[in-house]
């Protein structure tokens, strides 16, 4: 009996740690199910913690600036101060780089004048004294400029015309792609132009050549082309050089603003102490004619006091007597 | 919006107002060459390729260039050994100064002596030559002796007109009997100055050294 109540007790037990077994076997399966998940919920973790060190460093930033917005808006004086001199230094940073890219914009032009007289002649004037192949080229150089902003804009880099800020992303971009390729059309363009006007000046050099009776110096051909391609470069180049005035130009249209207002607030200042200087001069001056004029009229009212005393009147006394002005 | 479509139409406008301000012709120099081809004088021609070269040189598209030369009778556009006014484009305007060397170069290579002098005929034609080209600048440019020398018949002792014209005399050589009495010399450029002058040329110049032949154009 014992034997069989063994036989089933061991029976129950197997059977019952098969069933263990197989249970810890399913969890184990769901928790092996799970690693990607947990794996991917560390990763959000670590995310959370670098965006969360983050926002500390941006709500520190967040609460400098909120500092000194609450100081503009309080209007003090510091505030004002630190304004001005940023607007100071910003406009002095960006109109010396404007002052590169207009340098820049002139070798630019140089480049194409030139060879714009072979397009629309170099006998033709628009004004008496502006010749319209310079008129051309500039055109060309200013548009490469304005096509510049344009592409900067739709990037958002800068942020000078609000149409273009607030349009939708695919239009926004289309107006990009634009911009880029009308670009690159007036690179090459520029480029070409660069070409034709080495072979404008080799022609004229070969002309003079052609009249001079020495004979031409042989040259090297690596040598004559080195001009040549460094032209051409230039003239491929230059255009999106000029393309990143762009953003200079918004910092000097921004902070131009601000020091206009402050040069004229010094002015007005200026003006009002000159003119109270002024003011103040004439008053004194008013007050030493007053005293001038009392010693001068003291002798003739004497000599009248005198004679009416000799005929023997009465001495009036008037409202323009000296003393009694001087005294009020 | 009203502005703004008047506005529009302001710039559109704007390049014809300004072209319409601008002449073309104003800056334009014409210059007309006359070379002398009497007697001794014509082998001092090479000397004037040099004029010539100079200014083949100088001037610019548009310009104006003839020469001709001066003959017994030279009141003729049969003188005129070549004439151009050069294309607006530099690169053809270069073209067309090789094309009027050639000619240049083939005259000088055939020139002959002739009896008389006609400076005066050779002044009258250069003068409706440039009136007719209309250049902004007119030059003249006497390469001569300057010593005049009618055939029987010939009639130039009238008032000619050179109104608006710079008239200048170059290589003007002394004759065997200006070097007995320089005075006929002096005497000669004198007149020939009252004489332009008297015609309405705006100015008178002696070059003897074609060294310094910026002169030609460079107060224009």
């Amino acid at each position: 009996m014992l034997e069989d109540l063994h036989k089933s007790v061991q029976k129950i037990h197997d059977k019952t740690i098969t069933e263990y077994r197989r249970a810890y076997e399913g969890r184990h399966k769901i928790l092996k199910s799970m690693m990607p998940f947990w794996r991917s919920v560390d990763k959000t973790a670590k995310h959370i913690d670098s965006n969360m060190i983050s926002l500390t460093i941006n709500a520190k930033s967040i609460d400098t600036h909120m500092g000194r917005y609450e100081e503009i808006r309080a209007k003090t004086d510091k505030s004002e101060h630190t304004l001005a001199i940023s607007s100071f230094v910003q406009l002095g940073i960006s109109t010396l780089v404007m002052l590169i890219a207009a340098g820049g914009a002139f070798i630019n032009f140089k480049l194409i004048a030139l060879p714009m007289s072979e397009m629309v002649g170099a006998s033709d004037y628009i004004t008496n004294n502006l010749r319209t192949s310079d008129v051309a080229a500039l055109v060309i150089v200013l548009m490469e400029a304005s096509m510049g902003v344009f592409l900067l804009e739709s990037m958002r880099i800068t942020h000078m015309f609000p149409t273009i800020a607030s349009m939708n992303d695919q239009l926004r971009k289309r107006v990009m792609w634009t911009a880029l390729v009308l670009l690159i059309i007036l690179a090459g363009i520029e480029s070409s132009l660069a070409l034709m006007r080495d072979m404008l000046i080799a022609d004229k050099a070969a002309m003079l050549h052609d009249l001079s009776t020495v004979a031409p110096v042989a040259s090297d051909s690596l040598l004559t082309h080195i001009p040549m391609a460094g032209q051409m470069v230039m003239g491929f180049v230059l255009p999106f050089v000029l393309a990143f005035v762009a953003i200079p130009l918004e910092v000097v249209v921004y902070s131009l603003r601000t020091v206009v207002g402050v040069v004229l607030v010094m002015m007005m200042r200026a003006i009002s102490f000159i003119l109270r200087f002024i003011a103040m001069i004439f008053q004194r001056l008013a007050r030493i004619l007053i005293n001038v004029y009392d010693i001068v009229i003291v002798l003739p009212l004497l000599i009248e006091r005198w004679v009416i005393g000799m005929r023997g009147g009465v001495v009036p006394v008037k409202s323009s007597d000296p003393k009694s002005r001087s005294a009020s | 919006m009203k502005i703004t479509k008047h506005l529009l139409l302001a710039l559109l406008l704007l390049p014809l107002i300004f072209a319409g301000c601008a002449d073309n012709r104003a800056h334009s120099n014409g210059v007309y060459l006359l070379i002398d081809t009497s007697g001794t004088y014509a082998q001092q021609v090479t000397k004037a390729r040099k004029i010539i070269n100079y200014l083949l040189a100088n001037l610019n598209a548009g310009d104006s260039l003839a020469v001709a030369k001066v003959e017994s009778k030279s009141f003729s556009e049969k003188d005129i050994v070549a004439k151009v006014t050069f294309d607006r484009r530099p690169s053809y305007a270069n073209q067309e100064k090789r094309a009027f060397n050639q000619k240049i170069e083939e005259f000088a290579k055939n020139v002959k002596g002739s009896a008389f002098t006609d400076i005066t005929g050779g002044l009258i034609q250069a003068a409706e030559y440039l009136n007719e080209a209309n250049p902004g600048n007119k030059t003249i440019i006497i390469f001569s002796d300057m010593q005049e020398e009618l055939g029987k018949g010939t009639v130039r002792d009238f008032p000619i007109k050179l109104t608006g014209i710079r008239v200048m005399a170059v290589n003007v050589t002394k004759l065997s009997t200006d070097n007995i009495d320089p005075r006929r010399y002096l005497d000669r450029l004198s007149w020939w100055e009252k004489r332009v002058r008297d015609a309405g040329a705006t100015d008178w110049f002696v070059i003897n050294d074609l060294e310094h032949l910026d002169k030609v154009l460079n107060t224009q």
